[in-house]
């Protein structure tokens, strides 16, 4: 894993939500914001493989840091203005490229993205790889946790096994 | 914890007589866990508060107890979902703290700027790598469950939230054992209403029945208080802050088995048992030798000097205030005090200056982890959306923004700042 300067998360985090097309589902509810924010935030790690020194722990609404609470506010303000003036390293173009092609086959697989898509696609992840005891079905885990539909879970297992996650199940 | 299981009682100052089954009595006897006799729950804090010597070891049975009680009540209305798990969730709070180091958070932050542990990670090395794992897995309690309540990582989130979330366990206990030693009264919870009221909402959520708003209430707003009367009260801050800069040249300067600087040197120190040394009264008497040894560099034993001698860091400029935004980098008073700081050090010895800035949280209005209420026995909704509350109307956040300088200097600091 890469280390990245904690000083860009909220650049990172505000790229990622103005590429994928999320800003409208942030300016709906702020809590949306907040949530978006924890679950890139955790992707961007896992996925992107960029260390941004974040520990998250694992909640009822999926993975959460503590420590990103405190980028709220300015990740808000960038997306309000709808760009990021920060220049980005290869490494962090490539891991921020990364998500966001994952994020871009789950949203065509399962015909959108939006918080509780966001939320289910970091969720799964986490509950394969840094749960404990790891679920033996991590889809009726968070069928029964999300109570979102088993097909639209099961369609996001398979894009986040193409990226290497949850081969077992 | 049924009656039947207890083989021991222990007093506490707070809860009364603590019962403890054997597990949890050969776990507390451990040597590693015996070290929390000897860890003061609040560093310094003694300095301002002389009361205030309590230690790991009384909060964590605390802690424990409080567990056991919130477990029992959600077992009996199926949340828990067994006798067993009461356990585990008691072991998981009696060892939540058994990773800290000596003086707790003074010193904690050394390790976390160097190798980026915490005591949560150091928790985690201590219980996997220490005789208390063997303990553990004796009586058929898996380490590594014990471990993952303990970090945030087991599977069934509410156990993760008993221990940590705004209103946990550990919160719960400390508040009210620091607002009993330091005698901050207006720092008391009403524990017991408290607890009655803590149910769980359809997703599986702590929650907080309506009818236990005003307990709620007093919960936060004594947590605001206990921040500004105790946890970030200036003098204690200030010999908190001067402790981790003794320890930061002792760990420049000597080698030794008990100022671990790497990650294998403190996994030795578990593994070999010499942690169980590694503890408040260690460190005193370690530095009280470096004082009294001549050949100890000067800058080190000034500093010893000021902290035993009681002639620390007071505070020179203090810009702290409430806010309800996160503490920006760009924040003017910030500026202004590193511009002070950088003239300051420029005319005095470089260590009798020193910036302290931190961001408190004060009211959490995350959707992850804000608690909810209950209202009307059905409905689950964020605190902060409840209207009738004085906790949507507190401040979010407390900046502390303070400018510091040792006591020997102190009066030539000020005169040179009326002078600019």
């Amino acid at each position: 894993m890469v280390s990245a300067s904690k000083r860009k998360i909220s650049s990172i985090i505000a790229r990622m939500i103005i590429d994928l097309g999320l800003i409208d589902e942030c300016k709906k509810d702020y809590m949306n914001l907040k949530v978006i924010a924890q679950k890139l935030g955790y992707l961007i790690q896992k996925v992107g493989g960029l260390n941004m020194g974040l520990k998250f722990v694992w909640l009822t609404r999926g993975p959460y840091s503590r420590g990103l609470q405190n980028y709220y506010y300015k990740i808000q303000e960038l997306v309000s203005k709808a760009s990021v003036d920060d220049s980005f390293n290869e490494q962090e173009l490539m891991a921020i490229a990364r998500v966001e092609e994952m994020l871009n086959n789950v949203r065509e697989i399962v015909g959108g993205l939006n918080t509780e898509v966001l939320e289910a696609v970091a969720s799964l992840i986490m509950l394969c790889t840094d749960v404990y005891p790891p679920p033996e079905d991590p889809v009726n885990e968070l069928v029964i946790r999300k109570k979102m539909p088993r097909d639209i879970i099961a369609k996001i297992l398979e894009v986040v096994k193409s990226y290497g996650f949850c081969l077992q199940h | 914890m049924a009656d039947t299981n207890v083989t021991k009682r222990i007093y506490d100052e707070v809860h009364g007589y603590i019962g403890l089954t054997d597990v949890e009595l050969e776990v507390i006897n451990s040597e590693v866990f015996q070290r929390l006799r000897f860890i003061k729950q609040l560093a310094a804090a003694w300095y301002v508060y002389p009361g205030a010597t309590h230690t790991r070891f009384n909060h964590s049975l605390g802690a424990m107890y409080l567990m056991g009680l919130i477990a029992q009540k959600l077992f009996e209305l199926g949340y828990v979902h067994s006798a067993e798990d009461i356990q585990l969730l008691r072991l998981a709070a009696l060892l939540h703290d058994v990773g800290h180091t000596p003086f707790s958070h003074a010193i904690e932050s050394y390790y976390k700027n160097a190798l980026g542990l915490d005591h949560e990670e150091l928790t985690k090395i201590v219980i996997l790598g220490s005789s208390i794992r063997d303990v553990l897995d004796y009586y058929g309690y898996d380490p590594k469950t014990i471990v993952a309540i303990i970090s945030g990582h087991y599977r069934e989130p509410l156990y993760n939230q008993l221990l940590s979330s705004e209103v946990d366990v550990d919160r719960m206990d400390y508040l009210i054992r620091d607002a009993l030693h330091t005698g901050v009264t207006y720092g008391i919870i009403d524990m017991q209403r408290l607890i009655s009221v803590i149910v769980v909402d359809g997703d599986g959520n702590l929650s907080v029945l309506d009818k236990g708003l005003d307990a709620l209430e007093n919960f936060y707003l004594a947590r605001l208080h206990m921040y500004r009367a105790v946890y970030y009260h200036k003098t204690v801050v200030g010999y908190e802050h001067l402790l981790a800069k003794i320890y930061e040249l002792l760990c420049q300067y000597f080698e030794d088995s008990l100022l671990p600087k790497s990650l294998n040197d403190i996994k030795r120190l578990v593994s070999d048992g010499d942690i169980a040394m590694w503890h408040d009264d260690w460190l005193t008497g370690y530095i009280i030798q470096k004082y009294r040894d001549r050949s100890t560099p000067e800058l080190l034993r000034e500093l010893i000097r000021a902290f035993l001698f009681r002639k620390g860091y007071k505070v020179l400029i203090d810009l702290s205030k409430f806010s309800d935004k996160p503490l920006s980098e760009d924040d003017g008073d910030i500026k202004l005090l590193r511009s002070v700081e950088v003239n300051l050090k420029s005319l005095l010895n470089d260590s009798d200056v020193s910036l302290f800035v931190d961001d408190i949280k004060i009211v959490d209005e995350d959707p992850h982890t804000m608690p909810r209420i209950i209202v009307g026995g059905k409905q689950s909704m964020p605190l902060t959306s409840i209207e009738n509350t004085i906790i949507s109307r507190l401040p979010k956040r407390y900046h502390v923004k303070r400018l510091y300088v040792l006591s020997r200097s102190f009066d030539k600091a000020r005169s040179l700042i009326q002078v600019s």
